[in-house]
C-alpha cells in the first residue's frame, strides 16, 4: 500500500511515482467519508429545534480536536492532558484579535493557529522528551498555567467572567451566526480535516508514528527521527485544537476560561478513549457520545457527576478498546451485505488499538 | 533585615511547611500506588476530601470524641481506597496504563459525585484538633493546628518508614515494587499487597484531609487542586521515591508560599507548575528519581 490518492490531499501524501486512483483502503475511507457527508447534509431535515443544532455544532467542534488528538495519542502514543489549553489559545486568540483589534475573523483564526503552532513547538520540544507520568504532569501543568493566565490577565482576556462580543465568521456577506448556518461551517471543516488526518495516518510518516507507539528505541533504530516526529505531530494536533477553538469563539460570541480548564482536556482524551484510540471513526463516535450524553444527563443536574462518572467507569472497565471495534465489525457486515459502509479510518489488523501494554 | 521582613519570612515559612506537609502526604500516596501498579491514581485528592468529610460527620454529626473519630476516619477512608482497587481496577479488562489511569479519573468523578450527594455542595466547618489559640514564634503567628499538621505528618512518615523497613509485609511490598514477578515466585501475594497499597494511600489522604481542612475549608471538591499539587510534588521529587515525595512536597509548599508572598499571589499556580515544568526539563526524572525507572 503506497500513497493514498484520495482527492484533495493537503500535501501530506508522499510524492509517489505511480498513482492508482484510489487504493482499496482509501476507497473504503472515501466511502465512509461520503456516507458521513451525506448524513451530515441530510440530518438538518430531521432536526426540529435550534438546540439540536447547537449540540451537533459542539460535536463537530469537539470532533476537530479529537481528530488531532487521536493522531498524537492513538497513533504516536503520546499522552496530552493539555489540549484544552491549545483549544483555549485558539479561542482567545481569535476573540482578542477580532474583537479588540478589529482583525478579520478568518485572519484572526489563521494567526491564532500559527501562534499556537509556535507555542506547541516551544512546549513540545522539551515536554515530549518526558515519559509516562512525567509527561502527564507536564501537560497538565501547562494547561493549569494557561488556565490561570486566562483568568488573571483580566484586562486582556476579560477574566473569569469571560470575553464577550466576538464577531461571527462570514463568507461573502453571509455570516455564520445562527445555529443552522454554523452547522454547515463546523461540519464542513470537521469533514475536511478528516482527510489530511487520514492521509497522514496512511503515509510513511503515519507508519513511523505507529512504530514510535510500539517502541521508541526500535523506531529510532529503524531510522525514524522520533524526537522531531513527535514534536511535529504534537504541533499538528495543537493546530487542530486551535482551529476548533477559533470556531467555538466565533460561533458563541463569548469565551469563558472555564471551557478550557484541565477537565476539558480530560474530556477530549476521554472522547479518544471511548471512541477507540487509533481510529478516526472511533473519534467521531467518542465525540458524539460524550457530547450528547452529558446533554441528556443535564436532566439530572445535581446527579450529573455521579451518573457520568459511573457510566465512564463501567465503559472503561468493560470496553477498554472503546466503541470502534464494534463500528469496525458493523462496517464489515454492512460491506459484505450492501457493499457500502464505514471503515479504513484505523489500520485494520495492525492498528495500535490491538496492543496491550504489559502489566 | 528589618523586623517586618523577618516576620513575613517566618510567616511564609510556616504556611509553606504546613501545606508542604500535606503535599508530602499526598505525594507519598501517589508513590505507594505507583510502586504497586505503575499508574497515577487520580482519586488521591478525593481521599483527602473524604477524610475531612468523614471526620466532620463523626465529630460533629455523631459527637464522637476526637481520639475515636480520628483513627476511625483513617480506617474508613483506607477501606474506600481498597474498594477503589478491588471494584474499579481489579476487574478492568485492559492492563494498558492509559486505560487504568483513566479508570482512576472516572472513579474520581464518581467519588466527587457521591460526596456531593452525601455532604452537599456548601462548605462545612471542621473544628481544629485542639482549641484555636494563636501564638507567636520567631515573629510568625502560629495556630496549634499548624503544629498538628507538621507533627502528625512526621509521625505518619515515621510510621510508614518503620513499616517498610521492619515488617515482613512492608519488605514484601518493597520486593513487589522492585520486581513483581520475582516477588510472586518467592511467595509474595502481589495482588493483596496492591490492595493494601491503595488502603495505605487512602489512609495518607485521610490524614492530610483531617489535618488541612480545618485551615483551608471543607467541601467535596477541596481535594481536587490539593491532589494535583500532591501529584506535582511526587513528580518534582521523583515519582515512586519516598524520600523524593517528602522532599518534593516540602519544597513545593515552601516555593508556593514564598512565591505567593513575595512575587504574585494571583499567579501562584503559574509559578508552582512553571517551576515543576522547568525542573522536568533539566531533570526529566525529577529531583531524586533514579534514571531508568519504569516511569
Amino acid at each position: 500500500m503506497t500513497a493514498p490518492g484520495t482527492a484533495k490531499t493537503k500535501g501530506v501524501a508522499p510524492a509517489s511515482g505511480r498513482h492508482p486512483l484510489l487504493t482499496p483502503p482509501a476507497r473504503r475511507f472515501a466511502r465512509g467519508w461520503l456516507a458521513l457527508a451525506v448524513a451530515v447534509a441530510l440530518l438538518p431535515l430531521a432536526l426540529r429545534s435550534g438546540y439540536q443544532f447547537t449540540v451537533l455544532n459542539v460535536v463537530a467542534v469537539n470532533l476537530i480536536v479529537v481528530t488531532g488528538l487521536n493522531l498524537l495519542m492513538g497513533y504516536a502514543g503520546q499522552i496530552s492532558y493539555g489540549h484544552a489549553a491549545f483549544f483555549g489559545m485558539g479561542a482567545y486568540g481569535s476573540a482578542i484579535l477580532s474583537a479588540t483589534h478589529g482583525v478579520d475573523p478568518w485572519l484572526a483564526m489563521g494567526v491564532s493557529a500559527c501562534g499556537v503552532a509556535v507555542a506547541a513547538a516551544v512546549v513540545g520540544v522539551p515536554t515530549l522528551r518526558l515519559k509516562g507520568n512525567y509527561l502527564v504532569m507536564a501537560t497538565l501543568g501547562f494547561n493549569l498555567i494557561v488556565d490561570v493566565i486566562l483568568v488573571q490577565w483580566s484586562e486582556v482576556t476579560g477574566g473569569s467572567s469571560g470575553f464577550v462580543g466576538v464577531p461571527p465568521l462570514s463568507v461573502a456577506g453571509m455570516s455564520f451566526d445562527t445555529d443552522r448556518s454554523f452547522y454547515w461551517l463546523a461540519w464542513g471543516v470537521a469533514l475536511l480535516l478528516l482527510i489530511p488526518a487520514r492521509n497522514l495516518v496512511h503515509s510513511p510518516v503515519g507508519r513511523a508514528l505507529r512504530a514510535i507507539h510500539d517502541s521508541e528505541p526500535g523506531a529510532e533504530a529503524c531510522g525514524v527521527p522520533t524526537a522531531s516526529y513527535k514534536v511535529q505531530v504534537f504541533v499538528l494536533s495543537a493546530v487542530f485544537a486551535s482551529l476548533a477553538g477559533s470556531l467555538h469563539a466565533h460561533y458563541l460570541g463569548i469565551v469563558a476560561p472555564k471551557t478550557f480548564d484541565i477537565f476539558k482536556s480530560v474530556e477530549f482524551v476521554t472522547m479518544c478513549l471511548i471512541g477507540g484510540m487509533g481510529s478516526l471513526w472511533g473519534g467521531l463516535a467518542g465525540a458524539l457520545l460524550l457530547t450528547v450524553l452529558p446533554q441528556m444527563l443535564g436532566v439530572f443536574e445535581e446527579h450529573h457527576d455521579l451518573i457520568f462518572g459511573a457510566i465512564l467507569l463501567v465503559m472503561l472497565i468493560f470496553m477498554p478498546r472503546g466503541v470502534s471495534p464494534w463500528l469496525r465489525g458493523m462496517a464489515g457486515r454492512m460491506r459484505r451485505g450492501a457493499g457500502v459502509g464505514l471503515g479504513g479510518g484505523g489500520a485494520p489488523g495492525n492498528g495500535p488499538e490491538g496492543r496491550e501494554a504489559r502489566p | 533585615m528589618p523586623p517586618d521582613a523577618i516576620n513575613a519570612l517566618a510567616q511564609y515559612t510556616v504556611s509553606g511547611l504546613t501545606t508542604g506537609s500535606v503535599y508530602a502526604l499526598l505525594a507519598l500516596g501517589y508513590s505507594l500506588i505507583f510502586n504497586a501498579t505503575g499508574i497515577v491514581n487520580f482519586t488521591q485528592g478525593d481521599f483527602l476530601s473524604l477524610g475531612g468529610l468523614v471526620l466532620y460527620s463523626l465529630l460533629v454529626g455523631q459527637g464522637l470524641p476526637i481520639v475515636v473519630a480520628f483513627p476511625a476516619t483513617i480506617a474508613i477512608v483506607a477501606l474506600a481506597g481498597a474498594l477503589v482497587e478491588r471494584v474499579c481496577l481489579r476487574p478492568a479488562r485492559s492492563r494498558q496504563m492509559i486505560i487504568l489511569i483513566f479508570i482512576t479519573m472516572a472513579a474520581s468523578t464518581l467519588m466527587r459525585g457521591l460526596m456531593k450527594q452525601g455532604w452537599g455542595k456548601l462548605p462545612l466547618a471542621l473544628p481544629p484538633l485542639s482549641p484555636d489559640v494563636p501564638f507567636r514564634l520567631m515573629g510568625a503567628v502560629l495556630t496549634p493546628q499548624n503544629l498538628w499538621v507538621m507533627g502528625m505528618t512526621l509521625c505518619g512518615i515515621a510510621a510508614l518508614a518503620w513499616f517498610f523497613r521492619a515488617t515482613v509485609t512492608g519488605k514484601a511490598m518493597r520486593a513487589a515494587a522492585a520486581d513483581p514477578r520475582t516477588a510472586r515466585l518467592m511467595g509474595v501475594e502481589v495482588e493483596r499487597l496492591t490492595t493494601l497499597s491503595f488502603a495505605f494511600a487512602g489512609a495518607l489522604g485521610a490524614l492530610g484531609g483531617m489535618l488541612i481542612t480545618p485551615i483551608t475549608s471543607l467541601s467535596y471538591d477541596i481535594g481536587l487542586m490539593l491532589g494535583l499539587k500532591g501529584f506535582a510534588a511526587a513528580v518534582l521529587g521523583g515519582y515512586g521515591s519516598f524520600a523524593g515525595a517528602v522532599a518534593g512536597g516540602v519544597l513545593l509548599g515552601l516555593f508556593e508560599s514564598y512565591g505567593a508572598g513575595y512575587v504574585t499571589s494571583a499567579y501562584r499556580d503559574v509559578l508552582v507548575f512553571g517551576l515543576l515544568i522547568l525542573v522536568l526539563f533539566v531533570r526529566p526524572q525529577g529531583l531524586f528519581g533514579a534514571t531508568g525507572r519504569r516511569a
